[in-house]
């Protein structure tokens, strides 16, 4: 055991290091702002006010803060049993040895590959516009005029929209997790099942998705860390300034750090940001503790 | 090129599997010729005009081929330099990054030794703090440093940055490819009296190779496409990588009217990416399947 | 011969420091300025050999009242433009003449918008060198990090050239009421629309009224024209302005803080809108419009003839219109019972400002002389359809000719949009209900009521 102790040390020790040194003073820094009134996020400790949890106050009594979270709350929650669940489909599919394998993996992944400003850009002018847009033409063709005539981007659907544009691009990033999980699992076990009767959803239930458990559970903890991080596709669906059905926490924290566009007198609050930043990193740390109490680290072995 | 050849001579061809298979390949076709639809409409978009994209007349192509969009974008930037960097930064950091986290995580999976607890937590809390409250602060120390001021260390800042601000999910993710490798192997090892490490290096590792490459597919990507810490912290031409040099291109030609050149930029920007992927995710499909057993 | 221009530069140089050092006596770059003289003296040769050859224009320069001679500065520029944008490839050549002609040297950084907006302040409380950097009107963004230029534009006696609304507005973002931003880029506020449109429709003057504006929009409806577009990005222009001409663009202002939305004036202006959706002159997907669908394939493709935004639309639109689109402008409408008329207008410009860590303020100043004055701002207008900032520059691009009454007969200055978007807080709200109320699906009273429940806290 002496052994293993050497190799904990000089297996941790140089993450931990570069981790505290670089990562942790900003995290405190943060932290401890979002106790204060400060204007910019560069300004020195003597320009801080100490505002006790004034600012946590406000931000919760603010209507925009809180449509930001429940839009946040809605994209974790269905956009996660949607991607979670399309992209498991997917692996699944992939992993039943179809042919040309190789290249669906990388037809489903591809769109991640391209920036956000492209494929965000492509959805609205493309997908999206209702005079020209794929799904209006699509439909059309269909003779579901109803469903052809929805415009996407008006208030009432905009952000079922973003939504689907947002969820369609992580499908293939969560798919190719799934698939690097699944490929752990011998062949042979599915054999034996199908020796003894097994149907394939019987031995997707029994076998693959106990085997997934590991793989379950970080792709709901990395769904959080990138729906606590979305920005940019909010930006691209409303510019210039948000608007309530797709404003997040992101977007209210950066127009409080640099301003927001249009207003006369540029009014920043790097205090209030830091607060955003606090209570985006509280909602990680508490999906993080949820998901591996409810899904425990049985030691599955195989 | 995309093929498994292994798996291919495994897998002779029987109608009656191919057509079990049928509901599948049907989700599977659905969803790639979307997929198909809006690439071919990104690449039709760079290859049109800015009039075209916004008549709904992308696919006529009236005007012909407008393949000077790409070399607009070409010349007006120093493309081959910001590659460089961008691969040099990549690179280097993808490489470091699975190096140091993956024992790194390993560990933390592995083992309960004091702390371990806590610095999980850590590693997901600092996944959640928006990237721009870390790397402001930094910033700040760094630059009055003086440490930006030289060409070498403003290199190697830059790749210690991207390192650092990738370990949180780098460990996280692939703490659950270390929790499904039996402890069995290192046990024998531990018993032919091979040392830990080694043992680790040896045996452990290479059984998560699925999850190191698609890790380091992930990393590479977000690095390649990285903004906001390359704009802070770089100022000099000389050391612009591809996202700063034709990202704030790209955000520049919404404003000038330049729509497909925005379009020829993006394509311009993927390239180098989906060429990696390419390569490496032969190495996620297939690796060692079938060697892994209970 | 050559020795003895290094001496004579490095004289006037050392000797600009002592004057510049006298004149501000609040500036601690003392070193700085002392160690940028010494270290770049090598450099003067150089810039000194550039120069020879340049001495024709140098004298031209001056007599325009442009630049001195500057050998041996050193000059850090930060610019929001990009090198491929229209306003950078004008601004580099522009420096690259200034630096023929002073011996200045110029490191000229194209930053993007993104890069001034979230990158300048940190770089600059990060002692990081920037002399002067140019931006999208920085309304005080900067604080105490950019210097008063008040007693520069009088050594140069540069404000006469500018038109005084401008140093109006640019004065009024600071408690002080001093100028520290040189307006340049500058845009006005109203209707874009499509002049074959409304010479088909028969429509002989540009409307200066409501009645001439519902008259207008009846007349192009019956011409089988789409009368009016818009986009999300810019639902509050037509509204606040509106609202603005009724109470003023401060008692918008007051509404937007206070959630004041059951003034009897809010209601009116949302009827007015809600008559013209009713009345099918708005586009039928107005309400499904993100930017830029509205301007780039309504207003440009000349789908629709009217777009209520700035004057900067037609640079963003040239690609698709092409040269020979014919474009209009008029200021937002008089209204019945309002207190301003024509005379009061949204404008704005982009600016230039000098930063606390120049040592050199009078070169930085001689560059942005030269960028907004004569030649180049004229140049800098024509390549990218904006405004000069010379009055003296009467070559306004053909396509934005129609704002020039306007703009020189404006007097009184509103807000953007009137004001309505001065709480970032409830805009988001206020956006999505305006852009509903355009599209017809909500009523004024449903608007209002909409939007008094979004204020409250």
């Amino acid at each position: 055991m002496k052994r293993n102790r050497s190799m904990i040390v000089a297996f941790a020790l140089p993450g931990t290091l570069v981790f505290l040194v670089t990562l942790i003073y900003p995290i405190i820094r943060t932290v401890i702002m979002s106790f204060f009134s400060i204007q910019e996020i560069t300004d020195s400790v003597d320009k801080w006010k100490f505002n006790g949890i004034g600012n946590y106050i406000s931000l919760m009594r603010n209507s925009l803060y809180q449509a930001s979270w429940i839009n946040l709350a809605k994209i974790f929650l269905i956009g996660g049993v949607i991607t979670l669940g399309v992209s498991l489909l997917l692996a699944v599919i992939l992993k039943n040895s179809v042919r040309g394998r190789g290249f669906f993996q990388a037809a489903i992944y591809l769109p991640n590959v391209i920036s956000a400003v492209a494929m965000a850009t492509m959805w609205i002018q493309y997908i999206f516009n209702p005079s020209y847009g794929f799904m209006t033409k699509f439909f059309s063709a269909l003779h579901l005029d109803s469903v052809a005539r929805i415009q996407w981007l008006s208030a009432d659907y905009k952000f079922w929209a973003l939504l689907i544009s947002y969820c369609f691009g992580m499908i293939g990033h969560f798919m190719l997790i799934w698939v690097s999980g699944i490929e752990r699992i011998g062949i042979d076990y599915y054999e034996a099942a199908a020796i003894d009767g097994a149907n394939k959803v019987k031995q997707f239930f029994y076998i693959t998705l106990p085997l997934l458990k590991g793989i379950f559970r970080t792709n709901i903890i990395m769904w959080s860390i990138s729906v606590s991080g979305f920005f940019i596709w909010s930006k691209l669906f409303s510019p210039i300034s948000a608007d309530t059905s797709t404003v997040v926490p992101m977007v209210y924290m950066y127009d409080k750090l640099f301003g927001a566009e249009n207003v006369d007198e540029i009014r920043r609050d790097a205090g209030i940001a830091a607060a955003v930043g606090v209570m985006l990193c509280l909602f990680i740390v508490f999906i993080f503790t949820l998901v591996n109490r409810l899904i425990k680290d049985d030691d599955l072995e195989f | 090129m995309w093929k498994n050849k292994k798996e291919k001579e495994n897998n002779p061809f029987s109608l009656k599997k191919e057509l079990a298979l049928a509901p599948g390949y049907l989700v599977l076709m659905a969803w790639v010729g979307f997929t198909a639809v809006i690439l071919i409409w990104v690449i039709a978009a760079s290859l049109s005009t800015t009039g075209d994209i916004f008549r709904g007349t992308i696919f006529e192509f009236s005007s012909g081929l407008h393949f000077e969009n790409y070399s607009r974008v070409w010349v007006a930037s120093n493309v081959s330099v910001y590659f460089m960097n961008s691969l040099l930064y990549a690179v280097i950091s993808c490489i470091l990054l699975i190096v140091m986290c993956a024992p790194y995580s390993y560990v933390l999976q592995r083992f309960k030794f004091p702390g371990a607890g806590l610095i999980k937590t850590l590693l997901a809390a600092t996944t959640g703090v928006p990237v721009i409250m870390v790397i402001i602060p930094l910033y700040m120390i760094i630059a009055r440093a003086g440490l930006l001021r030289n060409e070498v260390s403003n290199r190697i800042v830059l790749i210690v940055l991207f390192v650092a601000t990738k370990i949180p999910y780098t460990t996280i993710f692939l703490m659950a490819y270390f929790e499904n490798i039996s402890r069995s192997y290192e046990e024998a090892a531990a018993i032919d009296g091979c040392h830990p490490i080694k043992a680790f290096w040896k045996i452990v590792f290479p059984m998560a190779q699925g999850g190191l490459i698609t890790v380091t597919i992930f990393n590479f990507v977000n690095i390649w496409n990285e903004y906001f810490l390359s704009l802070l912290f770089v100022n000099s031409e000389k050391l612009r990588p591809v996202a700063l040099g034709l990202f704030s291109m790209i955000n520049g030609m919404q404003y000038s009217g330049d729509w497909c050149g925005l379009f020829a930029a993006v394509i311009i920007v993927f390239l180098p990416t989906f060429i990696l992927y390419i390569a490496l995710s032969k190495y996620i499909v297939g690796g060692l399947t079938g060697g892994v057993k209970g | 011969m050559k020795k003895s221009k290094k001496l004579v530069s490095l004289v006037t140089c050392s000797a600009l420091i002592t004057t510049l050092l006298a004149g501000c006596g609040g500036s601690s770059s003392g070193d700085s300025a002392a160690t940028t003289a010494a270290g770049s003296a090598e450099t003067t040769t150089a810039a000194a050999e550039t120069a020879a050859p340049a001495s024709d224009t140098t004298t031209a320069a001056e007599a325009s009242g442009g630049s001195g001679d500057f050998s041996g500065v050193k000059l850090v520029y930060w610019s929001n433009w990009e090198s491929t944008e229209p306003q950078g490839i004008v601004i580099t050549e522009a420096v690259k003449e200034f630096e023929a002609e002073t011996g200045a040297q110029v490191d000229l950084q194209f930053k993007g918008r993104k890069g001034i907006k979230e990158g300048l302040i940190p770089a600059l409380d990060a002692d990081q060198q920037v002399d002067l950097f140019d931006g999208a009107g920085n309304k005080s963004n900067y604080g105490d990090r950019i210097i008063c230029l008040e007693d520069l534009m009088k050594d140069n006696d540069y404000e006469k050239d500018t038109n005084p609304a401008l140093m109006t507005l640019n004065r009024s973002y600071y408690s002080d009421g001093q100028l520290y931003e040189i307006p340049y880029q500058m845009k006005a506020n109203g209707y874009l629309y499509n002049k074959d449109m409304f010479d088909k429709a028969g429509i002989t003057k540009a409307p200066a009224t409501w009645e001439e504006f519902l008259d207008a929009c009846q007349k192009l409806k019956d011409a089988g024209y789409t009368a009016l577009t818009t986009d999300d990005a810019y639902a509050m222009q037509a509204f606040g302005q509106h609202l603005a001409r009724l109470i003023g663009d401060e008692e918008v202002k007051n509404v937007v803080n206070n959630g004041l939305w059951d003034k009897e004036e809010v209601l009116a202006t949302a009827q007015a809108f809600e008559d013209l959706a009713s009345k099918g002159y708005f586009s039928p997907q107005v309400g499904a419009n993100v930017w830029p669908t509205g301007q780039n394939t309504e207003l440009a493709t000349g789908l629709a003839a009217m777009y209520c935004a700035g004057t900067y639309v037609v640079n963003e639109t040239k690609t698709i219109t092409g040269p020979d689109f014919r474009w209009g402008f008029f200021a937002y409408p008089e209204v019945e019972n309002g207190i301003n008329g024509l005379e009061a207008m949204v404008i704005g410009n982009q600016s230039f400002a000098i930063t606390k860590k120049c040592a050199n303020p009078e070169a930085a100043f001689a560059l942005i002389v030269k960028l907004t004055r004569g030649n180049w701002d004229s140049r800098l207008a024509e390549e990218s359809l904006a405004l000069p900032a010379d009055k003296n520059n009467e070559s306004w691009p053909e396509q934005l000719q129609e704002a020039k009454p306007y703009m020189e007969n404006c007097t009184e200055l509103f807000a953007t949009s009137g004001g309505l978007e001065n709480n970032p807080d409830i805009t988001p709200a206020l956006k999505e209900n305006l852009m509903k109320l355009y599209a017809g699906t909500c009523t004024a009273q449903e608007f209002v009521d909409n939007m008094l429940a979004a204020s409250k806290q």
